[in-house]
């Protein structure tokens, strides 16, 4: 039993999935980007990291998506309401103009959050619950 | 503790910098309307500088050690949900701080005017004749400490949304350098209409510094009405004459 565990680990068992639920979207329209990734430099736009898993949801699908984690490690997710599906997060005065969220919902300061903050413990399929949150 | 000491450097450095930006912005705008304005002011435009810069670190510690606790343990009642509040209640919190703000500075700025603290500090502001761009920060440190905790103050008894809050920072930096440069930025139309009856504009504030009894308000004339301390407009003309050059006004 235990050798058969072992072999479909090394047979590279399907890696994990998270879970994901957005809740507190103010409206339907575009996509929400999504950035998962264990490289806290890359955090949170997953710029550089080319592990790093990046896919855009329709609006209206983002109550709950899965995303696959390349394996099982520390990750942080960051997500942003692009309304206008320009695929990136527009900026006013300095301040998002659309809204995000963060894995674990960390408290919003001055800039994003540090990945320590965010970032949650992957073994196998977990779930995260996202809260949208709108500067302007 | 080191975070706490940088968030201090760090808001002391941005304080300077806006302040010499917001000053210089409107020096070299004086010298292009008004070229020849602060001739032969150089000496005091130098000590002006001095006394905003040792300021913008009595500004800078308190907002920084307060921007610390807002970071690291949600001190202060400045939120960055929209939503936190209803829409109307952005403007109304502009208001409420600018009002609050404006009722300490008459209040302090009068008893700035006794003998004693007048003596003491707040001679320094008047060195200023005629105040220049340069003179927005021009304050003894103990009169500096006086305008520096307002705000901080203030973010720990009124909810504001943080992007009001700098809207209220930039009125505070462009009317403080604004009221001290030596001519009108206003139309004549507001500054000697019925927005100019109740708003401070720098010729309401030339006048104090011509007089010194009299237009203590920072923002609104309301406390000056209310108390009988409103001495009315001033007049650019003697200033503009002496230096050669024509009134800001015609």
């Amino acid at each position: 039993m235990a050798a058969l565990l072992l072999l479909t680990a090394a047979a590279g068992a399907p890696p994990p999935t998270v879970d994901v639920s957005v809740t507190g979207l103010r409206s339907t329209k575009g996509q929400v980007l999504v950035c998962l990734t264990a490289n806290p430099k890359a955090f949170p736009d997953c710029s550089k990291d080319k592990a790093s898993v990046r896919l855009a949801v329709k609006a209206a699908n983002a109550g709950h998506f899965k995303v696959a984690a390349p394996a099982d490690g520390t990750y942080a997710i960051a997500v942003v309401h692009d309304e206008n599906s320009n695929n990136k997060m527009d900026m006013a005065l300095f301040m998002p103009k659309e809204g995000f969220g963060f894995s674990r919902n960390p408290a919003i300061g001055m800039g994003a959050p540090k990945f320590k903050s965010a970032s949650f413990a992957v073994t196998g399929d977990t779930h995260q619950a996202i809260k949208m949150k709108y500067m302007l | 503790m080191t975070a706490i000491i940088f968030s201090a450097l760090a808001m002391t450095l941005i304080v300077g910098v806006r302040y010499l930006l917001s000053s210089g912005g409107f020096a070299l705008a004086t010298r292009l309307k008004h070229p020849g304005l602060y001739r032969g002011l150089e000496p005091q435009m130098r000590r002006e500088i001095g006394w905003s810069l040792a300021s913008a670190a009595i500004y800078g510690i308190p907002a920084g050690i307060v921007a610390w606790g807002w970071q690291a343990h949600g001190w202060t009642r400045i939120y960055t949900d929209i939503d936190a509040f209803p829409l109307w209640y952005l403007p109304v919190s502009l208001f409420a701080y600018l009002l609050a703000h404006d009722t300490w500075f008459y209040w302090t700025h009068r008893l700035m005017h006794r003998p004693r603290p007048f003596r003491i500090a707040h001679a320094v502001h008047h060195q200023s004749r005629p105040p220049t761009a340069w003179a927005a920060m021009s304050f003894h440190p103990v009169e500096a400490l006086t305008g520096a905790v307002v705000i901080p103050a203030l973010a720990f008894l009124i909810p504001i949304h943080v992007a009001v809050l700098g809207l209220v920072l930039t009125i505070m930096t462009v009317m403080g350098v604004g009221n001290h440069m030596g001519w009108e930025m206003f139309p004549r139309a507001l500054v000697h209409g019925p927005v100019g009856r109740w708003l401070i504009t720098a010729t309401h504030h030339e006048q104090h510094h011509a007089a010194y009894r009299g237009n203590y308000g920072l923002y609104f004339r309301f406390w000056d009405k209310i108390c009988g301390t409103d001495i009315g407009l001033g007049s650019f003309a003697a200033a503009h004459r002496r230096r050669g050059c024509p009134p800001a006004d015609s």
